[in-house]
Protein backbone atom coordinates (compact mmCIF):
# COMPACT_ATOMS: atom_id res chain seq x y z
CA UNK A 1 0.00 0.00 0.00
CA UNK A 2 1.54 3.37 -0.96
CA UNK A 3 2.80 5.42 1.99
CA UNK A 4 0.54 8.40 1.30
CA UNK A 5 -2.55 6.21 1.11
CA UNK A 6 -1.55 4.51 4.36
CA UNK A 7 -1.33 7.91 6.06
CA UNK A 8 -4.77 8.83 4.70
CA UNK A 9 -6.19 5.55 5.96
CA UNK A 10 -4.69 6.09 9.40
CA UNK A 11 -5.99 9.69 9.50
CA UNK A 12 -9.50 8.57 8.63
CA UNK A 13 -9.49 6.18 11.56
CA UNK A 14 -8.28 8.56 14.21
CA UNK A 15 -10.92 9.56 16.73
CA UNK A 16 -11.14 13.07 15.19
CA UNK A 17 -11.52 11.77 11.64
CA UNK A 18 -14.11 9.29 12.78
CA UNK A 19 -15.98 11.84 14.88
CA UNK A 20 -16.28 14.32 12.00
CA UNK A 21 -17.37 11.58 9.61
CA UNK A 22 -19.98 10.00 11.84
CA UNK A 23 -21.58 13.10 13.33
CA UNK A 24 -24.55 14.55 11.47
CA UNK A 25 -23.77 18.09 12.56
CA UNK A 26 -19.97 18.26 12.94
CA UNK A 27 -19.03 18.00 9.25
CA UNK A 28 -21.63 20.59 8.09
CA UNK A 29 -20.64 22.98 10.88
CA UNK A 30 -16.93 22.74 10.02
CA UNK A 31 -17.87 23.08 6.36
CA UNK A 32 -19.83 26.27 7.13
CA UNK A 33 -16.80 27.77 8.91
CA UNK A 34 -14.70 26.71 5.89
CA UNK A 35 -17.11 28.65 3.63
CA UNK A 36 -16.81 31.80 5.74
CA UNK A 37 -13.04 31.28 5.68
CA UNK A 38 -13.23 31.41 1.88
CA UNK A 39 -14.96 34.80 2.08
CA UNK A 40 -12.22 36.08 4.39
CA UNK A 41 -9.26 34.64 2.48
CA UNK A 42 -10.39 35.11 -1.13
CA UNK A 43 -12.12 38.41 -0.33
CA UNK A 44 -8.94 39.95 1.06
CA UNK A 45 -6.62 38.59 -1.67
CA UNK A 46 -9.07 39.78 -4.35
CA UNK A 47 -8.97 43.35 -3.01
CA UNK A 48 -5.19 43.40 -3.31
CA UNK A 49 -5.26 41.63 -6.68
CA UNK A 50 -7.76 44.14 -8.09
CA UNK A 51 -5.47 46.97 -6.93
CA UNK A 52 -2.46 45.32 -8.60
CA UNK A 53 -4.47 44.97 -11.80
CA UNK A 54 -5.44 48.65 -11.50
CA UNK A 55 -9.15 47.79 -11.69
CA UNK A 56 -10.19 49.10 -8.25
CA UNK A 57 -9.00 50.89 -5.10
CA UNK A 58 -6.59 53.00 -7.11
CA UNK A 59 -6.84 55.89 -4.65
CA UNK A 60 -4.98 53.75 -2.08
CA UNK A 61 -1.31 52.90 -2.29
CA UNK A 62 -0.49 49.22 -2.80
CA UNK A 63 1.54 48.94 0.41
CA UNK A 64 -1.28 50.51 2.45
CA UNK A 65 -3.79 47.97 1.11
CA UNK A 66 -1.31 45.16 1.66
CA UNK A 67 -0.72 46.21 5.28
CA UNK A 68 -4.45 46.47 5.88
CA UNK A 69 -5.65 43.29 4.19
CA UNK A 70 -2.82 40.72 4.24
CA UNK A 71 -3.30 40.04 7.96
CA UNK A 72 -6.86 38.99 7.12
CA UNK A 73 -5.52 36.80 4.32
CA UNK A 74 -3.26 35.03 6.78
CA UNK A 75 -6.06 34.69 9.33
CA UNK A 76 -8.31 33.24 6.62
CA UNK A 77 -5.57 30.88 5.50
CA UNK A 78 -5.09 29.54 9.02
CA UNK A 79 -8.85 28.97 9.35
CA UNK A 80 -8.92 27.19 5.98
CA UNK A 81 -6.00 24.90 6.78
CA UNK A 82 -7.50 24.00 10.17
CA UNK A 83 -11.06 23.38 8.97
CA UNK A 84 -9.84 21.88 5.71
CA UNK A 85 -7.65 19.42 7.58
CA UNK A 86 -10.59 18.34 9.76
CA UNK A 87 -12.83 17.86 6.73
CA UNK A 88 -10.04 16.00 4.93
CA UNK A 89 -9.34 13.69 7.84
CA UNK A 90 -12.96 12.50 7.85
CA UNK A 91 -12.68 11.11 4.30
CA UNK A 92 -8.96 11.13 3.55
CA UNK A 93 -8.89 7.97 1.40
CA UNK A 94 -11.71 9.31 -0.77
CA UNK A 95 -9.82 12.58 -1.23
CA UNK A 96 -6.68 10.59 -2.10
CA UNK A 97 -8.47 9.36 -5.23
CA UNK A 98 -10.39 12.53 -6.00
CA UNK A 99 -8.92 14.43 -8.98
CA UNK A 100 -10.73 17.65 -8.04
CA UNK A 101 -9.15 17.57 -4.58
CA UNK A 102 -5.72 16.91 -6.10
CA UNK A 103 -6.13 19.83 -8.51
CA UNK A 104 -7.24 22.05 -5.63
CA UNK A 105 -4.11 21.20 -3.62
CA UNK A 106 -1.89 21.83 -6.65
CA UNK A 107 -3.55 25.21 -7.28
CA UNK A 108 -3.01 26.18 -3.63
CA UNK A 109 0.69 25.41 -3.99
CA UNK A 110 0.80 27.50 -7.18
CA UNK A 111 -0.99 30.37 -5.43
CA UNK A 112 1.67 30.24 -2.72
CA UNK A 113 4.49 30.23 -5.29
CA UNK A 114 2.87 33.17 -7.10
CA UNK A 115 2.63 35.16 -3.86
CA UNK A 116 6.23 34.29 -2.92
CA UNK A 117 7.60 35.32 -6.33
CA UNK A 118 5.61 38.58 -6.20
CA UNK A 119 6.97 39.44 -2.75
CA UNK A 120 10.55 38.59 -3.75
CA UNK A 121 10.50 40.53 -7.02
CA UNK A 122 8.04 43.35 -7.76
CA UNK A 123 7.01 44.03 -4.16
CA UNK A 124 10.63 44.55 -3.06
CA UNK A 125 10.61 47.79 -5.07
CA UNK A 126 7.04 48.79 -4.24
CA UNK A 127 8.13 52.22 -3.03
CA UNK A 128 8.80 53.16 -6.67
CA UNK A 129 5.32 52.22 -7.91
CA UNK A 130 3.25 52.34 -4.73
CA UNK A 131 0.93 55.17 -5.74
CA UNK A 132 0.90 54.54 -9.49
CA UNK A 133 -2.57 53.61 -10.70
CA UNK A 134 -0.90 51.19 -13.11
CA UNK A 135 1.51 48.76 -11.48
CA UNK A 136 4.54 47.19 -13.24
CA UNK A 137 3.79 44.27 -15.57
CA UNK A 138 5.07 41.60 -13.19
CA UNK A 139 2.82 42.95 -10.42
CA UNK A 140 -0.19 42.97 -12.74
CA UNK A 141 0.59 39.38 -13.75
CA UNK A 142 0.86 38.36 -10.11
CA UNK A 143 -2.55 39.92 -9.43
CA UNK A 144 -4.08 38.21 -12.45
CA UNK A 145 -2.65 34.79 -11.61
CA UNK A 146 -3.71 35.20 -8.01
CA UNK A 147 -7.34 35.89 -8.86
CA UNK A 148 -7.48 33.03 -11.38
CA UNK A 149 -5.80 30.62 -8.97
CA UNK A 150 -7.98 31.46 -5.96
CA UNK A 151 -11.19 31.33 -8.00
CA UNK A 152 -9.97 28.03 -9.43
CA UNK A 153 -9.31 26.75 -5.91
CA UNK A 154 -12.87 27.64 -4.84
CA UNK A 155 -14.36 26.01 -7.95
CA UNK A 156 -12.23 22.86 -7.50
CA UNK A 157 -13.31 22.74 -3.87
CA UNK A 158 -16.96 22.76 -4.85
CA UNK A 159 -16.35 20.22 -7.58
CA UNK A 160 -14.97 17.70 -5.07
CA UNK A 161 -18.47 16.69 -3.99
CA UNK A 162 -19.48 15.80 -7.52
CA UNK A 163 -16.77 13.26 -8.26
CA UNK B 1 -47.51 19.94 -4.87
CA UNK B 2 -45.81 16.65 -5.56
CA UNK B 3 -47.25 16.76 -9.08
CA UNK B 4 -45.87 20.28 -9.55
CA UNK B 5 -42.42 19.08 -8.53
CA UNK B 6 -42.61 16.15 -10.90
CA UNK B 7 -43.80 18.42 -13.69
CA UNK B 8 -40.83 20.78 -13.15
CA UNK B 9 -38.38 17.88 -13.20
CA UNK B 10 -39.66 16.70 -16.58
CA UNK B 11 -39.33 19.97 -18.44
CA UNK B 12 -36.88 19.34 -21.30
CA UNK B 13 -34.13 21.80 -20.32
CA UNK B 14 -34.37 20.68 -16.71
CA UNK B 15 -33.71 17.04 -17.63
CA UNK B 16 -30.83 18.22 -19.83
CA UNK B 17 -29.22 19.94 -16.83
CA UNK B 18 -29.93 16.97 -14.58
CA UNK B 19 -28.36 14.54 -17.04
CA UNK B 20 -25.33 16.63 -18.02
CA UNK B 21 -22.97 16.30 -15.07
CA UNK B 22 -20.58 19.12 -15.94
CA UNK B 23 -23.51 21.51 -16.56
CA UNK B 24 -25.12 20.78 -13.22
CA UNK B 25 -21.79 21.06 -11.42
CA UNK B 26 -21.00 24.36 -13.17
CA UNK B 27 -24.36 25.79 -12.08
CA UNK B 28 -23.55 24.63 -8.57
CA UNK B 29 -20.16 26.38 -8.70
CA UNK B 30 -21.85 29.59 -9.91
CA UNK B 31 -24.34 29.28 -7.04
CA UNK B 32 -21.40 28.96 -4.69
CA UNK B 33 -19.59 32.07 -5.97
CA UNK B 34 -22.74 34.19 -5.89
CA UNK B 35 -23.55 33.23 -2.31
CA UNK B 36 -19.96 34.01 -1.27
CA UNK B 37 -20.31 37.56 -2.69
CA UNK B 38 -23.81 38.03 -1.31
CA UNK B 39 -23.10 36.81 2.23
CA UNK B 40 -19.68 38.49 2.26
CA UNK B 41 -21.20 41.88 1.38
CA UNK B 42 -24.03 41.88 3.88
CA UNK B 43 -22.00 40.37 6.73
CA UNK B 44 -19.25 42.95 6.19
CA UNK B 45 -21.85 45.73 6.35
CA UNK B 46 -23.43 44.19 9.47
CA UNK B 47 -19.98 44.06 11.08
CA UNK B 48 -19.57 47.77 10.22
CA UNK B 49 -22.91 48.53 11.91
CA UNK B 50 -21.63 46.61 14.92
CA UNK B 51 -18.51 48.78 14.80
CA UNK B 52 -16.25 45.77 14.48
CA UNK B 53 -14.99 46.11 10.91
CA UNK B 54 -14.16 48.79 8.30
CA UNK B 55 -14.42 51.52 10.92
CA UNK B 56 -12.53 54.00 8.76
CA UNK B 57 -15.31 53.96 6.15
CA UNK B 58 -18.47 55.97 6.75
CA UNK B 59 -21.42 53.63 7.16
CA UNK B 60 -23.57 55.15 4.42
CA UNK B 61 -20.71 55.12 1.92
CA UNK B 62 -19.87 51.48 2.62
CA UNK B 63 -23.54 50.54 2.28
CA UNK B 64 -23.79 52.36 -1.04
CA UNK B 65 -20.80 50.37 -2.31
CA UNK B 66 -21.86 46.98 -1.00
CA UNK B 67 -25.61 46.72 -1.58
CA UNK B 68 -25.46 46.65 -5.41
CA UNK B 69 -23.05 43.71 -5.16
CA UNK B 70 -25.22 42.02 -2.55
CA UNK B 71 -28.48 42.24 -4.47
CA UNK B 72 -26.93 41.35 -7.84
CA UNK B 73 -25.28 38.31 -6.29
CA UNK B 74 -28.59 37.48 -4.59
CA UNK B 75 -30.42 37.53 -7.93
CA UNK B 76 -27.83 35.22 -9.46
CA UNK B 77 -27.90 32.97 -6.39
CA UNK B 78 -31.69 32.65 -6.68
CA UNK B 79 -31.42 31.94 -10.40
CA UNK B 80 -28.68 29.30 -10.11
CA UNK B 81 -30.33 27.83 -7.02
CA UNK B 82 -33.62 27.56 -8.85
CA UNK B 83 -31.94 25.66 -11.69
CA UNK B 84 -30.45 23.21 -9.19
CA UNK B 85 -33.84 22.92 -7.48
CA UNK B 86 -35.76 22.10 -10.64
CA UNK B 87 -33.61 19.07 -11.40
CA UNK B 88 -34.94 17.35 -8.26
CA UNK B 89 -37.98 19.47 -7.43
CA UNK B 90 -40.14 16.50 -6.49
CA UNK B 91 -37.67 15.55 -3.73
CA UNK B 92 -36.77 19.10 -2.62
CA UNK B 93 -40.30 20.44 -2.13
CA UNK B 94 -41.35 18.18 0.76
CA UNK B 95 -37.84 18.06 2.30
CA UNK B 96 -37.73 19.55 5.82
CA UNK B 97 -34.11 20.75 5.59
CA UNK B 98 -34.80 22.47 2.27
CA UNK B 99 -37.84 24.19 3.74
CA UNK B 100 -35.81 25.36 6.72
CA UNK B 101 -33.18 26.77 4.34
CA UNK B 102 -35.82 28.69 2.35
CA UNK B 103 -37.34 30.05 5.57
CA UNK B 104 -34.00 31.16 6.98
CA UNK B 105 -33.04 32.82 3.68
CA UNK B 106 -36.36 34.63 3.61
CA UNK B 107 -35.76 35.94 7.14
CA UNK B 108 -32.15 36.84 6.29
CA UNK B 109 -33.27 38.83 3.24
CA UNK B 110 -35.87 40.63 5.37
CA UNK B 111 -33.14 41.56 7.85
CA UNK B 112 -30.96 42.83 4.97
CA UNK B 113 -33.83 45.08 3.83
CA UNK B 114 -34.24 46.39 7.37
CA UNK B 115 -30.50 47.16 7.49
CA UNK B 116 -30.60 48.83 4.07
CA UNK B 117 -33.49 51.06 5.15
CA UNK B 118 -31.91 51.80 8.51
CA UNK B 119 -28.42 52.76 7.31
CA UNK B 120 -29.31 56.25 5.98
CA UNK B 121 -30.79 57.12 9.40
CA UNK B 122 -28.10 55.42 11.48
CA UNK B 123 -25.27 56.98 9.47
CA UNK B 124 -26.51 60.46 10.30
CA UNK B 125 -26.63 59.97 14.08
CA UNK B 126 -23.56 60.71 16.24
CA UNK B 127 -23.47 57.06 17.26
CA UNK B 128 -25.06 53.95 15.78
CA UNK B 129 -28.03 53.02 18.02
CA UNK B 130 -28.09 49.79 19.99
CA UNK B 131 -31.25 48.69 18.18
CA UNK B 132 -29.31 48.87 14.91
CA UNK B 133 -26.54 46.71 16.34
CA UNK B 134 -29.09 44.13 17.49
CA UNK B 135 -30.55 44.00 13.97
CA UNK B 136 -27.06 43.66 12.46
CA UNK B 137 -26.18 40.85 14.86
CA UNK B 138 -29.41 38.97 14.11
CA UNK B 139 -28.73 39.47 10.40
CA UNK B 140 -25.28 37.86 10.72
CA UNK B 141 -26.77 34.90 12.59
CA UNK B 142 -29.42 34.42 9.91
CA UNK B 143 -26.85 34.42 7.09
CA UNK B 144 -24.67 31.94 8.96
CA UNK B 145 -27.85 29.88 9.41
CA UNK B 146 -28.68 30.03 5.71
CA UNK B 147 -25.28 28.59 4.76
CA UNK B 148 -25.49 25.96 7.48
CA UNK B 149 -28.96 24.97 6.25
CA UNK B 150 -27.61 24.80 2.70
CA UNK B 151 -24.80 22.38 3.57
CA UNK B 152 -27.14 20.36 5.80
CA UNK B 153 -29.37 19.54 2.83
CA UNK B 154 -26.64 17.38 1.33
CA UNK B 155 -25.61 16.00 4.72
CA UNK B 156 -29.07 15.08 6.03
CA UNK B 157 -31.19 14.56 2.93
CA UNK B 158 -28.60 13.46 0.40
CA UNK B 159 -29.96 15.93 -2.13
CA UNK B 160 -27.93 18.17 -4.45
Amino acid sequence: MPMLFAICYWLEHTSIGTAVRESTWLFPTIETIHIFGIILLVGSTSILDLRLLGWAFREDSVSKLARRYLPWTWAGFVIQVATGFLLFSSEATKMYDNPSFQIKMLLIVLAGVNAFVFHMLAYRKVATWDDAPVAPLSARCAGCFSILLWFGIVAAGRWIAFI
Amino acid sequence: MHDFGEWLEHISWVTTIANTAWLYTSISVVHYFTLLVMVGSIVLLDLRVLGVAARRRPLTQLAEELFPWMWTAFGLAIFSGFLEFTTDAGDYLPDKVFRVKMTVIFLAVMSAIVVQRGVPKWGQLPAIPTSAKVIAFVSILLWIGSILAGVEIAALSGLG
